[in-house]
């Protein structure tokens, strides 16, 4: 059997050493390759904490996380492991570094020492992979918000990571840029096949992944598919999140004693099957 | 919001653009040294012709000239009140109360100001037509002899690029701090100077801690991204030069030796 | 009468180079006393270069801003006065953060209107309890707070300032969703509680219809639409044209009021949606 892609086992972090909060407390789950994982949660429930354990960024206090078989603690490892998981962070503006679109997506093959030829190839697949070919000469600082991410995103892809974790990518955007990016995201994950973790705290985007982990003060709370996850209304009520509007309205026409599946999550399932119990 | 030119690139394909960057360093090092040599008439108009060629051939348009020169207008202003009022010289012009105007001291103020605003749109065209990782490449590169002093060379290009690239994001953000602290009433205009160097705190403490945070923010992402302080880096466009370069390396020789050529035979200005 | 009239409002970027843009384009609309107004509209609508008008903060190049029927435009006018009266809490507002302490920092506006120790003191208090900020945050640095607090902070530290008129630019943004319903509460408890007009800016239809009495749309620098959410809602093909994203369970309405089912055009929550299509089923089963 293969093993699975990441793994954490028994995850407990606390920032300093006198501080007495554990801000994870014996994280344990796995990630398969290629699976499109939401972390969801409020703020200061851990999520972003454990998305920076991902590529070491943040190492455990104890126990252990492996990606892809390298231990993330290894400090031999660290590029190798940087290499295999990309991650985007929630500000687009404090993740580029270079004035020109193309020079910025080149900075991580640059640092990996990849041939001219080859940087050149990658940054215009990145570009492309993102919807971004046409801004390459632009100047970063004068794209829309959702724009910079989608760079941000092409910049950590020219690395050639199996995994990408994104940090509350779309929390600083507007509607638009939100819709850019998650498209985007889901683009990559369903198309080019790669593991995804993203971090958030919309329901709407939890929803479109395979996989929804629900963080509540640095423990995991929930773990399932969207479907499974987002029928426990009541719990996440409990810990300060909501699920998708149109979850909570079949739910509460189910409840209600209309013949409709308790268990919806997006729009288009939601409309068919109203249409269905109103004219049933 | 305000119009920020100083430092910035203006995007484009023309043979200037294209130039080796570490040409172009060289070539505005020479063009200063052209500039304060010209002491003639006819030296000067050769530079002035020399610039306005070199933003034709650049394709920006010239209108980047005024742009480029208006932050610097008052220091101009202050220069040339400064050379009429004070610079000695015998062909007095006309005298009122202690200061005399002299011709000598006109013609060194209409020289300073040629001067300054050259070099200024001078070397901005540098900025305008290399993007910072260019520049800061080339920078590396004409520096490198020093890194076998463990001078360290490549710290400081990065360092470059990094104040290059976020000159904008931050004065957007002073302008949005003032504006939020004026909301609440805050005064920069009124008050002597140290009410007014007082009134400052509300803009810079937040200025300074969202640098640092937005430094934190951005050393995690480099590292993300795999940096590590430019061992085994690569780059995506090597620096290559060719005969474009050399070429423009012999008329800008061509040039300097043409402008020490006029200020030692042509009349001197003053 | 109303409390601000905003009349003829121009505004252009860069006015007089090639990179000229018109920002607004003859903006006209009433803010009546004590309204809870939304403005929507995407990103570079306009909607911010707006409410900087509304404090004099951006002068416009024509047309003016009326407060308690004064231009507050006009020669000789005290606009740092306007700013005590129309108070504007820009977007994010936590980078305006910068004094030792939370109390010190609510304390600024009131300090620069010149008020006594005392006032500011009775000030400060109640602001921070509207606020939901606890006592024995108040010596704490701004610094170690959580972003919600902080947030919250910012936003007090404009209320503390008593004025007629209160404007947030997306107060909710790039919270939580624990944070937002907070913060949007928050605003209209302390709404309801002094009376105030209120004035939020949103991309949000949902938050617009859940919270405002009137709703200003604006598009490219236009005024789109101006009316009540109802009013705003029975348009929503045409503001789903202009790019601005409906509430998903009004979308859902619309789609079934298409297919022919007689519902309300003006629901935007789950339980409204609810209670609609039950009352619906219950009359076809009969």
């Amino acid at each position: 059997m293969q093993s699975p892609f990441i793994k954490c086992q028994n995850v407990c972090f606390r920032y300093g050493e006198e501080d007495l909060r554990l801000a994870l407390k014996n994280v344990n789950f796995e990630i398969e390759k290629g699976q499109f994982v939401a972390i969801l949660g409020h703020n200061g429930s851990g999520k972003s904490t454990l998305a920076k354990h991902f590529n070491g960024v943040l190492t455990p206090s104890s126990g252990k996380i492996t990606v892809n078989g390298i231990d993330t603690a290894d400090e031999e490892k660290v590029f190798e492991l940087r290499r295999t998981v990309g991650m985007v962070f929630q500000n687009p503006d404090n993740q580029i570094v270079a004035t020109i679109v193309e020079e910025d997506v080149a900075f991580a093959p640059e640092n990996l020492g990849v041939e001219p030829t080859e940087i050149r190839k990658r940054v215009d697949d990145a570009l492309e992979a993102v919807s971004m070919s046409k801004y390459k000469k632009h100047q970063p600082h004068k794209l829309s918000g959702g724009q910079k991410q989608r760079v941000a995103i092409a910049g950590v892809l020219a690395m050639g990571p199996e995994c990408i974790v994104l940090d509350e990518p779309t929390a600083m955007l507007d509607p638009k840029g939100r819709e850019q990016v998650m498209s985007t995201i889901v683009k990559l994950a369903r198309e080019q096949g790669k593991t995804v973790v993203l971090i958030t705290h919309f329901m709407e985007e939890a929803a479109l992944c395979d996989r929804v982990i629900v963080m509540n003060d640095g423990e995991v709370y929930l773990d399932g598919t969207p479907k499974e996850v987002f029928k426990e209304r009541q719990k996440l009520k409990e810990v300060g999140l909501s699920v998708p509007a149109v979850t909570e309205l079949c739910a509460i026409l189910n409840e209600n004693g209309l013949d409709i599946a308790p268990d919806i999550i997006s729009e288009e399932e939601c409309l068919r099957e109203i249409s269905r119990a109103l004219k049933g | 919001m305000m119009d920020i030119t100083i430092g910035q690139m203006y995007p484009g394909n023309s043979v200037v653009h294209r130039l080796d960057p570490r040409f172009k360093i060289v070539f505005t090092l020479i063009f200063v040294v052209m500039l304060f040599s010209a002491s003639s008439a006819a030296a000067m108009v050769l530079n002035i012709a020399f610039v306005l060629f070199c933003y034709i051939l650049s394709k920006i348009p010239l209108k980047m000239l005024w742009k480029t020169l208006k932050p610097v207008i008052p220091i101009v202003i202050f220069m040339t009140v400064f050379n009429v009022l004070f610079f000695g010289g015998e062909t007095v012009l006309f005298k009122a109360w202690i200061f005399k105007v002299t011709l000598e001291g006109v013609m060194t103020a209409v020289f300073m100001i040629f001067r300054i605003s050259l070099i200024i749109v001078g070397t901005s065209l540098l900025t305008y037509t290399t993007s910072s990782i260019e520049l800061t490449d080339a920078i590396e590169s004409l520096l490198s002899p020093l890194k076998k002093i463990r001078f360290p060379v490549h710290e400081l290009a990065m360092m470059m690029t990094i104040a290059l690239r976020f000159i904008p994001t931050l004065i957007e953000e002073t302008q949005k701090i003032m504006s939020a602290q004026k909301a609440r009433g805050a005064d920069f205009e009124s008050g002597n100077l140290i009410s007014r160097a007082k009134a400052l705190m509300p803009i810079l403490i937040p200025l300074f801690i969202s640098a640092i945070k937005r430094a934190g923010e951005l050393a995690t992402a480099m590292e993300s991204r795999c940096y590590h302080n430019g061992i085994g880096r690569t780059r995506l466009k090597k620096l290559t030069s060719s005969r474009r370069d050399y070429v423009a390396l012999a008329v800008m020789i061509a040039l300097a030796a043409v402008v020490f050529l006029f200020s030692a035979f042509t009349p001197k200005f003053i | 009468m109303s409390i601000i009239k905003v009349s003829d409002l121009t505004y252009r970027y860069s006015k007089g180079t090639p990179f000229e843009k018109v920002a607004l384009n003859k903006i006209s609309f009433d803010i009546e006393k004590g309204e809870f107004i939304a403005i929507i509209g995407h990103t570079g609508s306009g909607k911010s270069t707006l409410v900087s008008h509304l404090n004099g903060l951006v002068t416009p190049e024509s047309g003016s801003v009326f407060l308690d029927g004064e231009d507050i435009f006009k020669k000789g006018y005290n606009l740092r006065n306007v700013r005590f009266r129309v108070g504007l809490v820009f977007q994010y507002p936590e980078y305006q953060l910068f004094e030792e302490t939370v109390y010190k920092d609510i304390a600024f506006g009131p300090k620069n209107m010149g008020l006594s120790e005392d006032e500011i003191k009775e000030r400060v208090l109640s602001a921070a309890k509207a606020l939901e900020i606890r006592p024995e945050l108040l010596n704490k640095s701004p610094f170690e707070l959580s972003g919600g607090q902080k947030r919250r902070v910012a936003i007090a530290g404009v209320i503390a300032m008593r004025p007629e008129v209160l404007v947030l630019d997306e107060p909710a943004a790039g919270l939580d969703p624990a944070g937002r319903d907070r913060v949007m509460r928050l605003i209209t408890e302390y709404r309801n509680k002094t009376g105030s007009t209120v004035v939020i800016v949103s991309h949000s239809m949902e938050t617009a219809a859940r919270y405002a009495d009137k709703i200003v749309v604006l598009n490219d620098g236009e005024l789109f639409m101006c009316g009540t959410p109802d009013e705003v809602f029975s348009r929503a093909e045409e503001i789903e044209k202009i790019g601005l994203d409906l509430p998903p369970v009004t979308k859902l309405i619309h789609s079934l009021i298409k297919e022919g089912y007689d519902l309300p055009d003006n629901i935007y929550t789950a339980q409204k949606a609810a209670e609609a299509l039950l009352t619906l089923k219950g009359g076809m089963t009969l």
